[in-house]
């Protein structure tokens, strides 16, 4: 099957599809599917993964892709990738035009976003795609996009890759999210916590939502040695340098008692991001010698040959690939009870959960992990097979295949 | 002596809060005094009762304007003038009337960093008050930097409870030495005691959660769902819910969709609070993140316990198991187990709201406006003093900020 290669306005040439369905033996019919992406605050994030490989897969089967991310320069890695991949690739630059055009808009006292509406909307115009993949990392970002391809009466569906209780919108605000929303061919969450607190934030049931899987950064099979202890105790927190997100500044409090100070253990916080000063100075200023900054790291699965336990004191949350790439590894996971962080983890089975993102919960919560600390090898074995029950090993394919039938189906209508 | 207000409360959608009381009675009262004080305000209310009442009063009110006229945008196109158009209103009313001391309140964790700096800059000796702060918010490094040495330049930081504070230094990984801590004023009389109402708790327990209708701060989802069980559907109790806000179909809905709605009531904003505590039994407050809240401040005056969730000022205030009950957190399960605690000591709760009464007497001022007016003076007098002498904050303070070079 040949791949389509569209062009630079995103429009498939309609000859192609044409010569491709009357050559075309088996019932294959090319779809145009559009993926948009309103995550704006880096140049790639965990948010990224699941539409970029669902549309590097359903490219390959030989649908017509196209794609709409916020510009960056220089633009990601993967971002070039799915454009090698043969997606077409528009990165919006979000100041836009000439001087004088900006000229003209601050005069009017325009609002950037009303522009970036209208393009939004000619985008889809000039393409009319099959089905619209609107992908936020927030699950309010991107309601433009759904409105667009409301008024467009071109079907979509929307993934929210998180949700948070600060996030609650005022009731005129809920009216018109939920009015997209329940137009949607489905409306994506990758936690059952992120979907039941979605439906009270618009105060609304929705029938359409479903449950995804996000893909990860380790081998389905993977099985890392168990890390030598050599009498000290290796701890990972894998997240993004954010405590307003990620907690990490509860961790290094509950790491600065005494006791904790006292204990052969060492915590390894892995990530980069805005903030990583300020909790490398908390550190210093808690007088915190066994806990280390190590950075990004790409290959996840290293980090779990040197590490023996995951622990994430998140604030709001997903589903985080941490907690399913620790679990894959067979490492046993010490979570908050936020979003989806627990839903994977059975309490004293498979990890340990705390009730909230407070010093004294999670202090409590690593207190019972600590006392069981020779279980952990087994706890982690557990985890791992438990986790593959509830992940599949390709969830990009399910999901790009869950993408073609809803396709269809609107099709039919 | 001249005092210059500023507040940053941006008037969507509220004109009007909680956190402006403080500010505002004491430029009120500093008037009174004789001082000179003008006032800096967003104008997206120009007609707002309150605003009428400052100018009754005899300050001088400016209001920021929200759409710039359009010859101001051509010039400021044409001179390529970058700055910050809010920022430049507040370098304008700054230079009105050489202020001795500048107020600046933020119904937020601090004030906009651009507004600090300015002022340190100028070398308008400042204080701030902050009404709020929550753990979600958290500057990045390099604002982090901007606000530690923007506050080393303030004479004071106020906060509202000692809890703000320290997250404050979290959030700016230093330490903040100038900080004190301030009280709000309170809208019941200091020595109020609204009878204890009818009937008794053991008959039904009456609950008030007095909180703006917005669950993203207050919790009032929590609270929903931490009661939407079988055994609390059971049991007699009646939830009022008193405040506006944002999310008042919202929150219907939801009482609803737990099932509570023969329980639970919306009542509206009231200003008489003594008759809110004339019937009900005890203060709900499930809140995600606080100051120190009025609400909770006046419910103790009237001799009622509290249900909180630990956040912020509560732990402060509230003696779990005393004067009221404090749940570990602002999560279900937390405030379930509280709430379960709450309704076995009903019967006690009428002694603990009288020890709650004299408790909050001894951490709150009478008179919180004086206090904090009397603070102002004497800030204003010591920079006054310190001045010829190079003003202390100033000194270090980065003079380079391209941002500000046009309104410096």
């Amino acid at each position: 099957m040949d791949v389509l290669v569209l062009n630079d306005t995103g429009r498939a040439p309609i000859t192609a599809l044409r010569n491709q369905q009357s050559v075309s033996v088996s019932k294959f019919l090319p779809l145009r599917l559009a993926f948009a992406s309103e995550m704006a605050t880096h140049p790639w994030g965990g948010s990224e993964e699941l539409w970029s490989r669902a549309a590097k897969h359903l490219a390959q089967l030989g649908h017509a892709v196209a794609a709409s991310v916020v510009g960056w320069q220089p633009s990601a890695r993967q971002i070039v990738e799915i454009r090698d991949a043969g997606i077409s690739v528009v990165e919006r630059i979000e100041t836009p035009g000439s001087r004088a055009r900006k000229a003209v808009r601050r005069l009017l006292g325009q609002s950037a976003s009303s522009i970036e509406i209208n393009r939004r909307a000619a985008w889809l115009q000039a393409m009319r795609p099959d089905l619209v993949v609107v992908s936020n990392a927030a699950v309010f970002d991107s309601v433009e996009w759904m409105e667009a391809s409301r008024f467009l009466k071109i079907p979509f569906v929307s993934v929210a890759q998180a949700n948070a209780e600060h996030f609650w919108p005022t009731d005129a605000v809920a009216k018109r999210i939920s009015d997209v929303f329940f137009a949607a061919e489905a409306c994506f969450f990758v936690s059952n916590r992120n979907r039941d607190l979605f439906e009270e934030q618009i105060g609304g049931m929705l029938s359409n939502a479903e449950i995804v899987r996000n893909p990860f950064n380790v081998e389905y099979n993977a099985a890392p040695d168990w890390p030598e202890t050599k009498g000290q105790w290796k701890l990972a927190c894998v997240a993004r340098l954010e405590p307003g997100a990620k907690g990490q500044d509860v961790l290094l409090h509950v790491l600065a008692q005494p006791k904790w100070i006292e204990r052969p253990l060492h915590v390894t916080l892995y990530g980069a991001g805005a903030c990583k000063e300020s909790l490398v100075r908390l550190s210093d200023r808690l007088r915190l010698r066994s806990v280390s900054f190590a950075g990004h790291v790409d290959d996840v699965q290293t980090i779990w040959q040197r590490n023996h336990a995951l622990i994430l004191p998140s604030r709001y949350e997903g589903m985080p690939l941490a907690v399913v790439e620790a679990m894959l590894c067979g490492r046993p996971v010490i979570v908050t009870d936020v979003a989806g962080n627990a839903e994977l983890v059975d309490d004293g089975v498979t990890g340990f959960v705390a009730l909230a993102p407070t010093v004294g919960l999670l202090d409590a919560a690593m207190e019972r992990a600590w006392a069981q600390r020779l279980e952990w090898r087994k706890i982690g074995e557990l985890a791992a097979r438990r986790v593959r029950h509830a992940i599949p090993a390709d969830p990009a394919i399910i999901f790009a295949e869950r993408l073609v039938d809803l396709a269809k189906v609107a099709a039919r209508r | 002596m001249r005092f210059a207000f500023i507040s940053t409360l941006l008037g969507r959608p509220w004109p009007w809060g909680g956190s402006e009381e403080l500010w505002s009675r004491s430029a009120i009262y500093l008037t009174e005094q004789g001082n000179g004080v003008s006032v800096s305000l967003h104008g997206w209310a120009p007609q707002d009762p309150n605003i009428e009442r400052l100018r009754k009063h005899g300050l001088q009110v400016y209001l920021r304007v929200e759409h710039h006229p359009v010859a101001r945008r051509a010039l400021r196109i044409l001179v390529r003038d970058r700055t910050d158009l809010g920022l430049a209103e507040y370098g304008r009313f700054l230079s009105k009337n050489t202020p001795e001391l500048v107020v600046i309140s933020d119904c937020n964790a601090l004030p906009p960093i651009d507004l600090l700096e300015l002022c340190a800059l100028r070398g308008l000796p400042f204080v701030c008050i902050s009404q709020v702060n929550r753990e979600g918010w958290w500057p990045s490094d390099s604002l982090a930097d901007r606000y530690r040495s923007a506050l080393a330049a303030a004479a004071r930081c106020f906060f509202v409870s000692e809890a703000n504070w320290r997250l404050a230094e979290r959030q700016i990984s230093g330490s903040i030495s100038n900080a004190e801590i301030v009280r709000n004023p309170f809208n019941v009389p200091f020595n109020a005691a609204p009878m204890w109402p009818t009937p008794e708790p053991e008959e039904e327990l009456r609950l008030a959660c007095v909180a703006r209708l917005d669950p993203s701060a207050k919790g009032q989802d929590l609270l929903f769902q931490a009661l939407a069980t079988p055994q609390w559907r059971s049991r007699e109790w009646l939830l009022s819910l008193y405040g506006e806000g944002p999310v008042s179909k919202g929150l219907m809905w939801l009482a609803n969709s737990f099932g509570l709605a023969d329980h639970v009531r919306l009542v509206g904003h009231v200003p008489d609070v003594i008759g809110i505590w004339a019937e009900h039994h005890a203060l709900v407050l499930p809140s995600r993140f606080e100051g120190m809240p009025l609400a909770l401040v006046e419910a103790m005056l009237c001799g009622r316990p509290a249900i909180a969730t630990d956040v912020a000022g509560h732990r402060e205030i509230i003696e779990d198991g005393v004067t009221g009950f404090l749940a570990e957190a602002p999560s279900v399960p937390a405030l379930q187990r509280t709430l379960e605690r709450a309704w076995k000591r009903r019967a006690k709760l009428r002694s603990m709201g009288e020890a709650a009464s004299r408790r909050i007497r001894l951490l709150v001022p009478e008179d919180p406006v004086l206090v904090f007016s009397e603070r102002l003076k004497a800030c204003a007098a010591a920079a006054n003093a310190a001045k010829g002498a190079s003003f202390r904050g100033c000194e270090g303070f980065q003079r380079d900020n391209h941002r500000l070079t046009s309104v410096y």
